[in-house]
């Protein structure tokens, strides 16, 4: 009993003396700072809204399955899946994630977007391509605004200037006009 | 025999990243795919070439991704290859372990255990892809090229291969760690054919492992490609999005249009003066120079091939204590070498931003105290995570 008395007058002692001693390790160490620093979760842009329209010679097709595989580094990928309506429509929401990953200096992760359908046992790849960095770019963007996608058109490989980044490129895989 | 540009060897080093794993459409190539296209063929429908990385879970459960494009040459390079290695966010670990030991690589020299080890997870594949191919080959050229780690498994292969099979093999590498020590330096120069080493002023990477750990080619000679100073790590960034970033400051065509840079001093005896030691700046230059203070030292005072000696035996922990047991030595000997050894201290403590620390006497607990602030310092310069993106 004499031993439980003394731990509880002294109980709150101590528990202020703890917390004084972690907060002043952890606002003054930078170790401390760099470890944790490690925890840290950075919003990362995978996908704009897409927006997409898909025919064979000008005729919609209607109750096609449209994929989309979004990858960041060496992430799983994040597959979702959309029926095209009656004009052969489709929708796909923005998708983004959080990672600890660009918090390395060694974080080469790059972002991958793809999106296909496969129509009578034949695939088509109505986008396919990959950027660096975690914000949206702009010109990749604008071009998800708006996939016209007819299935007669020939896959083709199409460059175009990186918004955020004016000294490269992104090039997309697609048989979409713009 | 043929070269690669920067330009085309930084393009393979970038594209190495896209293809970490596969998704619903396959693997293709990103942004430089069209203009490597012009000059190699990448058959990616079995995948790229898997590797292991990272610590000891990941090599129990074997967890392999991509780590190696391969390439056949076209037109102007018709009968070479390529293979580009990319680098892993798991290196951090690896390169600052002051506990990591050495192994023999393929051709028999002491190298860096992490990246011997992720190298021989990959070997099978090579010896796959090349038995069937280099039969037939018209006896091209092979060029490795890799950034950070992948600049390392770049330039295991490109010794392992040239040993292996008798053509002229090139090795292009961006912000690549020391592979080995001395002897796997001196040799795998001999060895390869071409050796572009690419590296950037504020890149703490190409600065790690520590000494003895060498780079190659071993006449210390390297391609700066900017003119940044101190430690960032953005420098280290192959991407576009690094500052300066490889793929942006490799944009060349020509390998002579660059800035080629040596250390002279690392071949010219470097005393330190303990007055002098407000000179010091915390980067690469001064990394370099206290290195090799430290080796002249250890020359003057006639240590140094035994201290080599023992570099192969244990651990950067150990090696180091053994370094400081030594300098104890060396300063009782002589009232020369105590100054000596104070001017190298006291350039180490300013290194370490200890600059207010007073030598009195020189014991082993001290030097060796020294020591650790030192190593501590630089490998803290590699473990740094970017708290902010710009």
């Amino acid at each position: 009993m004499k031993f439980k008395q003394i731990n509880y007058k002294s109980a709150p002692v101590f528990i202020t003396v703890l917390l004084g001693s972690l907060l002043l390790l952890l606002s003054s160490t930078q170790a401390v700072a760099d470890m944790f620093s490690f925890f840290k979760k950075y919003d990362v842009h995978l996908c704009p809204e897409v927006h997409g329209q898909i025919t064979l010679e000008g005729k919609p097709i209607p109750n096609l399955e449209v994929i989309r595989g979004l990858t960041y580094g060496d992430d799983d990928e994040l597959v979702d899946k959309a029926m095209t309506d009656e004009q052969g429509r489709f929708l796909f929401p923005e998708k983004n994630i959080r990672s600890r990953k660009p918090g390395s200096m060694f974080d080469e992760s790059r972002r991958r977007q793809t999106i296909g359908v496969v129509h009578r046992g034949q695939q088509y790849v109505l986008w396919y391509t990959q950027s660096i960095g975690i914000e949206a770019n702009k010109n990749l963007t604008d071009k998800l605004n708006y996939l016209n996608c007819d299935l007669n058109n020939s896959e083709e490989k199409i460059k175009i200037k990186n918004h955020e980044y004016p000294q490269g490129n992104h090039l997309i895989h697609s048989i979409c006009r713009w | 025999m043929s070269t690669i540009s920067p330009k085309i060897a930084s393009q393979l080093a970038d594209s190495a990243y896209d293809i970490q794993t596969a998704g619903v459409l396959g693997y293709r190539l990103g942004e430089h795919a069209d203009d490597l296209s012009n000059h190699f063929d990448f058959d990616l429908s079995n995948g790229p070439i898997k590797g292991v990385s990272g610590g000891f879970l990941s090599h129990l459960f074997n967890r392999t991704s991509g780590f190696a494009l391969m390439g056949e040459g076209k037109g102007v390079y018709k009968g070479d290859y390529v293979i580009a290695l990319r680098g892993t966010a798991s290196l951090k670990d690896t390169l600052t372990d002051a506990h990591c030991g050495l192994s023999g690589s393929a051709t028999g020299s002491m190298v860096h255990a992490g990246f011997n080890k992720t190298f021989y997870s990959m070997k099978p594949a090579f010896q796959q892809y090349f038995s069937s191919r280099l039969t037939q080959s018209s006896g091209g050229t092979v060029h490795c090229v890799g950034h950070s780690l992948g600049g390392a498994l770049a330039g295991l292969t490109a010794d392992w291969l040239k040993s292996t099979y008798s053509l002229p093999v090139n090795l292009y590498t961006f912000g690549a760690p020391r592979v080995g020590l001395q002897g796997f330096a001196q040799k795998t120069t001999a060895r390869l054919d071409n050796i572009f080493r690419c590296t950037h002023g504020a890149d703490p990477v190409p600065k790690v492992p520590l000494w003895p750990f060498t780079h190659a080619p071993d006449n210390a000679s390297e391609y700066r490609l900017d003119n940044s100073q101190g430690f960032s790590p953005n420098a280290h960034k192959m991407g576009l999005n690094g500052n300066p970033g490889y793929i942006n400051t490799a944009k060349s065509n020509d390998w002579a249009s660059l800035h080629r840079k040596s250390n002279d001093f690392l071949y010219t005896p470097v005393r330190l003066k303990y007055a002098d030691r407000i000179n010091v700046s915390y980067g690469g230059y001064w990394a370099d120079k206290i290195t090799s203070a430290l080796i002249t030292l250890l020359k003057d005072a006639g240590y140094y091939s035994s201290i080599l000696a023992q570099a192969g035996v244990g651990s950067t922990l150990t090696f180091y204590d053994l370094v400081a047991r030594t300098l104890t030595e060396v300063a009782q000997s002589s009232a020369r070498f105590a100054e000596q050894t104070t001017g190298l201290l006291g350039h180490m403590l300013a290194f370490a931003g200890q600059a207010f620390v007073k030598i009195t006497e020189l014991t082993f607990e001290f030097i060796k105290w020294v020591f650790d602030k030192t190593i501590d310092v630089l490998h803290r310069s590699v473990r740094a995570a970017l708290n902010t993106i710009d």
